[in-house]
C-alpha cells in the first residue's frame, strides 16, 4: 500500500510539473520515457537471470501448478473482453491490454504509453496508459481489501488470481495472513510467471 | 515493437551469466528508483496535455469498471480450478 502511495505521488508530481512547465528540455523530451523504459527492463531482464530462486522454482513446477496462472489470465480477459462493450470510446484489445498489467501497474501503463504512440499519437495512448496505471492499482486494491471476501465465497485460490502479479509482493501478507502459510509457494510462483507475462501480453494486444 | 522483450531477454542472459556478482541480488532498490522516475516522467506528459487532464473523471470510472470486471472474473475461475483440482489444499 505505501509502495502504490509512492508511486501515485510521483505520477501526481510529474503532472503537476509538467503543466505548470517547470522543468527543464531534458526532463520533458519525447525519447526520454522510451530510454528510461528500456533501463528498467533490461534491470527487470538482470533481476531475473540473476535470481537464485528462479531455479528451485522452475524445479518444483508441477503441470498441475500452471492452471493457477491460467485461470487468471483466463479471468481477467473474459472480464476485460466482456467489459469493453460497456466501455465507449475504446476498443475491446485496448481493453485487454488495460487488463494484460493484472495488477502490475508500473509496467503496463508504460509499455502502453509506448507501444500505442506510433500507433494512436501521443494524446490517446497517454490516456490509455493513464487507464492502465488506475485499473492495475485499483485491482492491488481490491485484494488488499478484498482478500477476506474473496476467501469466503470463492475459495482459497481466489484471493491469489485477484492479486495478479502482486500475489508475490505487495499482496502476499494479506493472502498468506487469511489463506494460510501452504499457499505461499503458489502465490509467489503464481506472481513470478504472471509478471513474466505481462511484456507479451500488453505488446501482443497493443499490435492488434 | 518487440524491442522490449529483446531488451528484457538480454538482460535475463547478461543476469544469468553475471549471476555470481552480489549487487545483482539486490536488484530491487534500483529497479525501484528507475520504476519511480518513470512515473515521474509518464506525469510529466500527461501533464503537458490538456486533453488528458480534462478527461481524468471518466477515465477512473473506466479504470474502475475494468478493474472490477477482470477482478470478478479471475477470483471465478479460481473457484472453478479450486473445486475441480485442488481438492487436496481444502
Amino acid at each position: 500500500m505505501k509502495g502504490s502511495l509512492l508511486i501515485v505521488t510521483f505520477f501526481v508530481l510529474g503532472c503537476f510539473c509538467g503543466r505548470l512547465d517547470l522543468l527543464p528540455a531534458i526532463l520533458t523530451a519525447d525519447f526520454l520515457p522510451t530510454a528510461v523504459l528500456y533501463a528498467l527492463m533490461f534491470q527487470v531482464g538482470l533481476s531475473i537471470g540473476a535470481d537464485r530462486k528462479l531455479k528451485a522454482i522452475l524445479l518444483a513446477i508441477k503441470p498441475k501448478l500452471l492452471l493457477l496462472p491460467l485461470a487468471t489470465v483466463v479471468g481477467t480477459f473474459t472480464g476485460a473482453f466482456l467489459i469493453s462493450f460497456f466501455i465507449t470510446g475504446r476498443g475491446v484489445f485496448d481493453t485487454m491490454a488495460v487488463g494484460a498489467g493484472f495488477g502490475y501497474y508500473s509496467l503496463s501503463s508504460i509499455l502502453i504509453t509506448q507501444l500505442k504512440t506510433p500507433l494512436i499519437g501521443a494524446q490517446l495512448a497517454g490516456e490509455l496508459g493513464t487507464l492502465a496505471l488506475m485499473s492495475n492499482i485499483l485491482r492491488e486494491m481490491y485484494t488488499l481489501l478484498g482478500t477476506p471476501l474473496f476467501l469466503k465465497y470463492f475459495g482459497k485460490l481466489a484471493p491469489v488470481c485477484a492479486g495478479g502479479v502482486t500475489s508475490m509482493d505487495a499482496t502476499l501478507p494479506v493472502i498468506t495472513r487469511y489463506c494460510g502459510k501452504e499457499i505461499v509457494f503458489l502465490s509467489i510462483f503464481h506472481g513470478v510467471l504472471l509478471d513474466f507475462s505481462v511484456p507479451f501480453f500488453v505488446s501482443l494486444f497493443c499490435s492488434l | 515493437m518487440f524491442t522490449v522483450i529483446f531488451v528484457m531477454l538480454s538482460g535475463l542472459a547478461a543476469g544469468y551469466l553475471l549471476r555470481g556478482f552480489p549487487f545483482l541480488q539486490k536488484m530491487n532498490g534500483p529497479i525501484y528508483c528507475t520504476i519511480l522516475f518513470l512515473l515521474f516522467v509518464m506525469g510529466v506528459h500527461v501533464g503537458k496535455d490538456q486533453n488528458i487532464i480534462n478527461n481524468l473523471g471518466g477515465l477512473g470510472l473506466q479504470a474502475f469498471l475494468i478493474s472490477a470486471a477482470c477482478t470478478l472474473c479471475s477470483v471465478i475461475a479460481a473457484k472453478f480450478i479450486y473445486a475441480r483440482f485442488f481438492k487436496d489444499l481444502k
